[in-house]
């Protein structure tokens, strides 16, 4: 397992270098930001001297090698708009409100996800079935801030349980509906694919066996099925994570969260390139590290599967 | 006598009736898969709701009530009424209209994003499971480099880098640049999911002995690949590429609602989700309308391709 790990670790290596290249790339393209830092009317010697203490001007390959140095020591550069602050800190600042809205989500995921497959699962063709599974194709349909701006207008404005927006550390009331509104899309996947692999392990031999013991319909369902039907889902939770913080771009804007998304919106708007770049290479480390972790649940949850070396 | 049999039902060749022979053969031929397709409800409602789309879209020239940048003075946030069905936005626009022009947007961005991204996936994935090897490793390992990346932040990353400028020509969507860079955006970083299925039917099919055969008989590698692997790995594709544009439009809609999608006055349904934010706690409609556009036509085209999946499914052509 121990060299599993590691070998799977340092296959990340090129995949985090591609990234971390085609992200330079396109920053690159878009040439030196010093003129946008400077403003109009800035003075051509100082502009070079600017450009010279940033090391705008040197070629693109030495620049491209102090790129990955600096990303390889946590520094993601500089941003343009907020006065030269460390990207790194406005990201991590941002990332640490975000993961809340998330972890809520995912709780909200599995627990309705995983509840409806089992329900569904157990009385197929059911109007339990029916209508998760209506739920679910929905769910894959709705843009995430469309559907935070109805739960807005039903929950807040309607029937005012919550607060319009805002966020104030400390306060769980500004995060349930940012929450609800990522957990409601992923519960769309999670219930449909737990209940199809739970209706394809209910159909194996093991399960016949059990119901032939006179194992109670529960019992069997929870306690034989599910933990083999398990293992599919985990794949999607994990791809859902990487999912619901995607959407949680979206979304934070509508309820004025000041997460990751409105990082990135901020910066779109004010043209901060560094930022929307070091987001992105952020997001994919976040990426590839969640496969892992999921690579891994799998020989944790079903034995058989061994990482062989 | 099968012969003559075989004349009564018209729509099978004399010529198959003999080989198969037998009259329940030739009673029970399998449904073609438009048949089995549009016997399905589901399907039949979303390819209807999409026509229904492409006539608002085509037509939004002559069925709007008004232009898409028609500001009426005096009519600001009026709610749903008989001469403003879908109410007007802070501007005095009619939503109505704008909805209408909207859906031009999303179906073309929707559906020339995914021709880029075929174009892109089915050529490496071909490439990828055909050749093997070397190639197979440098191609694979590129696609999981784009795929590590979150799909939508890659989009973002790269029409951020455009410049907005007025386009010069707002009417024309195809003259805007912002329309190309949502296109090149949303196409370049879609590709990795068709590359992958492509690459592993290709894997199944070339083994296959026909394809020995064409080698043998001196095929050249692009004719074999794209005349006789490709049109066996045409069923999946259709499907990703239906799932694809419904995907595509819900990413054209971020990317209009973070502000980065067709310039305005050209209106989208993100970008006018956009434009409600600061008003639709007040001014529902300004959301409503053109979100459940947005759902409605991202549904039907999930369910269109769910109801091919199933009606190409050669699993269920028995």
């Amino acid at each position: 397992m121990g060299t599993y790990i590691l070998r799977r670790l340092l296959q990340t290596i090129p995949v985090l270098f591609g990234v971390a290249t085609i992200a330079f790339l396109l920053s690159d393209l878009s040439g030196s930001p010093v003129r946008q830092l400077m403003g109009q009317h800035a003075n051509p010697e100082m502009m070079k001297r600017v450009s010279a203490h940033l090391g705008f001007d040197k070629p693109m390959h030495v620049r491209f090698a102090n790129h990955i140095l600096h990303l390889l020591q946590g520094d993601l550069g500089a941003s343009i708009s907020k006065d030269g602050k460390s990207v790194t800190t406005i990201i991590l600042d941002g990332l640490a409100v975000t993961i809340k809205i998330t972890m809520g989500a995912v709780v909200i995921a599995t627990t309705l996800g995983i509840g409806l497959g089992i329900f569904s699962a157990w009385r197929p063709r059911s109007w339990i079935d029916y209508s998760s599974s209506v739920f679910a194709s929905l769910g894959i349909s709705f843009p995430a801030f469309f559907m935070g701006m109805l739960l807005l207008l039903i929950f807040s404005v309607k029937l005012q349980w919550f607060p319009i927006g805002g966020y104030e550390a400390g306060y769980i009331s500004n995060l349930v509906l940012p929450s609800l509104t990522l957990g409601l899309l992923s519960t769309a996947s999670i219930s449909r694919l737990t209940r199809n692999c739970l209706l394809e392990t209910l159909s194996s031999d093991y399960i016949r066996s059990a119901r032939a013991k006179g194992r109670g319909e529960w019992r069997v369902l929870l306690g034989h099925a599910f933990p083999n039907a398990l293992v599919p889902v985990v794949t999607v939770m994990g791809s859902d994570f990487a999912a619901l913080l995607t959407g949680a771009v979206l979304t934070e804007t509508v309820f004025q969260i000041p997460g990751i998304g409105s990082v990135i919106a901020e910066a779109i708007f004010q043209h901060d390139l560094p930022v929307v770049m070091g987001c992105c290479v952020v997001f994919a480390l976040i990426f590839v590290m969640i496969n892992i972790v999921v690579d891994m649940l799998y020989a944790f949850l079903d034995p058989r599967i061994r990482h062989a070396d | 006598m099968p012969i003559e049999h075989a004349r009564t039902v018209s729509a099978v060749p004399p010529t198959m009736g003999a080989s198969t022979g037998g009259e329940e053969e030739l009673v029970r031929r399998p449904a073609t898969w438009w048949v089995r397709l549009f016997g399905n409800s589901r399907s039949l409602t979303a390819t209807g709701i999409l026509f229904f789309m492409l006539l608002l879209a085509l037509a939004a020239g002559t069925l709007a009530p008004y232009k898409y940048k028609d500001q009426l003075r005096g009519s600001e946030l009026v709610g749903p009424c008989a001469s403003h069905f879908f109410g007007t936005d802070y501007l005095g626009r009619d939503i109505l209209s704008r909805v209408m022009y909207g859906a031009r947007v999303s179906l073309l961005i929707g559906i020339s994003a995914t021709v880029l991204s075929l174009l892109i996936g089915v050529t490496l994935g071909l490439c990828s499971g055909y050749f093997g090897g070397k190639i197979d490793a440098v191609l694979m390992r590129f696609t999981d480099t784009i795929a590590a990346f979150p799909t939508l932040l890659l989009a973002i990353a790269i029409t951020a880098l455009y410049k907005r400028t007025p386009a010069e020509n707002p009417d024309l969507l195809v003259a805007n640049p912002s329309f190309w860079i949502l296109f090149f955006a949303l196409g370049v970083v879609g590709w990795t999911g068709i590359a992958r299925v492509v690459r592993a039917q290709v894997l199944t099919i070339k083994t296959l002995d026909y394809v020995t055969a064409a080698q043998a008989l001196g095929g050249g590698s692009g004719r074999i690949m794209f005349r006789h692997v490709l049109p066996n790995c045409v069923a999946p594709i259709i499907v990703l590429a239906t799932l694809s544009i419904g995907g595509n439009i819900l990413g054209e809609a971020g990317l209009s609602f973070l502000g980065l999608g067709i310039q305005e006055p050209f209106p989208s349904w993100g970008g006018m989700l956009s434009d409600a934010k600061s008003y639709f706690e007040t001014q529902w409609w300004l959301a409503v309308f053109p979100g459940t556009a947005i759902v409605l036509t991202v549904l039907s085209f999930n369910l269109l391709g769910d109801g091919l999946r199933d009606a190409l499914d050669p699993k269920a052509m028995k």
